[in-house]
């Protein structure tokens, strides 16, 4: 059973930063062994919509976001790991493993 | 890194976070409105080539104009009072989603109606010549709206913490009661509390930099335009955004210096991935950033600074404060020689709203070009001492 990643990324416009944290977050997970799924709720809507299932089954969860997102609700309940998007962007491998230190 | 170590970094995130998703839902409905306004006024002062101090009403009834030409007036007419009642819906927006972030649905209705009063205040019954009459005070404007939706937002957070009934009088609580404690709430505070001292610190703001006169607009300009160009719409643009838009809406200082201040970056960036050939013989950039130059230019001309992030991460120590000289060297140079933006949006299709376009424009170019020269010739001495390659050289 591998590991598990699910993130979500917001920011107010919509444009770049939530993008470019996605891609950078989706790297780096990658890279340290996770199976993830990162939802963008950008101008144009939500993509890659997280479903309860996703969230149950991860084990980690992470918000990146500059915004209160849509849909909060889902994650009643969770760990929510919530990081700004210019961590997400420049340093998204470190601060999975400090996530993975802390819950350890 | 940031770190959330103390308490006071993070009451300001959680500020942050609410504001800028109401900013975030605000920025629709000024897209919308500014794009329908926009186009209403090229119609006539564009196209028909009538005096811009002539309303189009004037116009209409000038009697110079008909068939086509009256048709298109008539439409642009209409078209104008859309957008901007579109428009005027940008602040009891703001203020709805921000409440929303924070108290939920409840809270987002009152925080409607709050922004809404905000920018229309409530008339009170004075007295005036020994008759009742009603009389609306000051506007509280943008700071009234960012006031009661905190105020309001919290406060519908609170009674739903505190208000503990039996799980069958949840609809009572629901429906009932939250409802008109927030309604009443925001109703009070709009009254008496958020328009006298709204209206009192924009009259204020308003006289002081009146009196400041062209210094404190200098001034004013310079700080906007480097703040607005720092972190190419991050926290610190979308903070500095902010206040302009108060001061803007309010008709108390122009928006031009951030207006410019925006696309400057990308249009400075984007240009000297175009250049660097013919200036100094080389690329001074990696394939990649061609492209990205490209994009940042295209984006420059919809208003949106983003392009220029990719340029922005690669070398930040000089990229950075590059790009806010240049922004703020441009924005003076408009704003010195009297180009006036009151509508804050910065792209193409709000140009014509821009009294003195032409030095408008200038001041772009000046921007751009310093932008463009300086971090080429910087690039190309740095691969010449060998402390930076770029691939793909031709």
């Amino acid at each position: 059973m591998s590991k598990k990643l699910v993130a979500l990324c917001a920011c107010p416009m919509g444009l770049a930063h939530t993008f470019m944290a996605a891609q950078s977050l989706e790297k780096a997970a990658k890279e340290l062994g996770y199976e993830v799924k990162v939802e963008t709720q950008g101008a144009d809507g939500i993509q890659n919509e997280l479903t309860l299932k996703d969230i149950k089954e991860a084990d980690i969860i992470i918000h990146a976001v500059a915004v209160t997102p849509l849909d909060p609700d889902r994650f009643e309940g969770y760990d929510v790991h919530e990081i700004t998007l210019q961590q997400a962007i420049k340093n998204a491998k470190s601060i999975i493993q400090e996530i993975e230190e802390s819950i350890k | 890194m940031e770190k959330q170590t103390s308490k006071g970094s993070k009451a300001w995130k959680e500020f942050n976070k609410h504001v800028m998703t109401g900013i975030s839902y605000m920025i629709p409905v000024l897209i919308m409105g500014g794009l329908i306004g926009a186009f209403s006024q090229m119609i006539p002062y564009v196209f028909l080539k009538i005096d811009p101090s002539t309303s189009i009403v004037d116009a209409v009834n000038s009697g110079n104009f008909s068939g086509a030409s009256l048709a298109f007036l008539k439409l642009s007419h209409i078209m104008e009072s859309f957008g901007f009642t579109l428009f005027s819906f940008a602040i009891p927006m703001f203020a709805a989603f921000t409440a929303n972030s924070i108290g939920g649905k409840t809270a987002l209705a009152a925080g409607f109606i709050g922004g809404y009063v905000a920018n229309k205040p409530i008339a009170l019954l004075s007295l005036t010549e020994g008759k009742w009459a009603p009389k609306a005070p000051v506007a509280s404007g943008f700071l009234g709206a960012i006031l009661i939706a905190f105020m309001v937002g919290y406060f519908v957070k609170w009674l739903n913490k505190k208000i503990q009934l039996p799980h069958n009088w949840l609809a009572f609580k629901a429906t009932f009661l939250i409802p008109l404690l927030a309604a009443l709430f925001t109703m009070v505070a709009m009254v008496f509390v958020v328009t006298p001292f709204g209206g009192w610190v924009n009259t204020l703001i308003k006289s002081g930099l009146q009196a400041a006169g062209k210094a404190g607009q200098i001034v004013y300009s310079i700080v906007l335009a480097a703040a607005t160009a720092f972190d190419l719409g991050g926290p610190v643009n979308k903070a500095a955004g902010f206040v302009a838009l108060g001061f803007t809406t309010e008709k108390i200082l122009p928006i031009t210096a951030r207006c410019i201040a925006i696309v400057t970056p990308s249009f400075g960036l984007g240009l000297s991935t175009l250049i660097d050939r013919k200036l100094v013989r080389r690329r001074v950039y990696d394939k990649q950033f061609y492209e990205a130059g490209k994009t940042a230019i295209f984006l420059a001309f919809m208003g949106i600074s983003e392009g220029s992030i990719p340029f922005a991460l690669e070398r930040p120590a000089f990229v950075i404060p590059l790009y806010v000289v240049g922004s703020v060297f441009g924005a003076l140079v408009a704003v010195v020689l009297g180009a006036v933006q009151w509508f804050p949006e910065s792209a193409i299709w709000a140009w014509p709203l821009v009294s003195k376009l032409g030095i408008y424009i200038l001041g772009l170019i000046v921007g751009a070009v310093f932008i463009a020269v300086i971090n080429v010739l910087y690039r190309n001495k740095l691969i010449n001492e060998g402390k930076l390659v770029v691939d793909g050289d031709e």
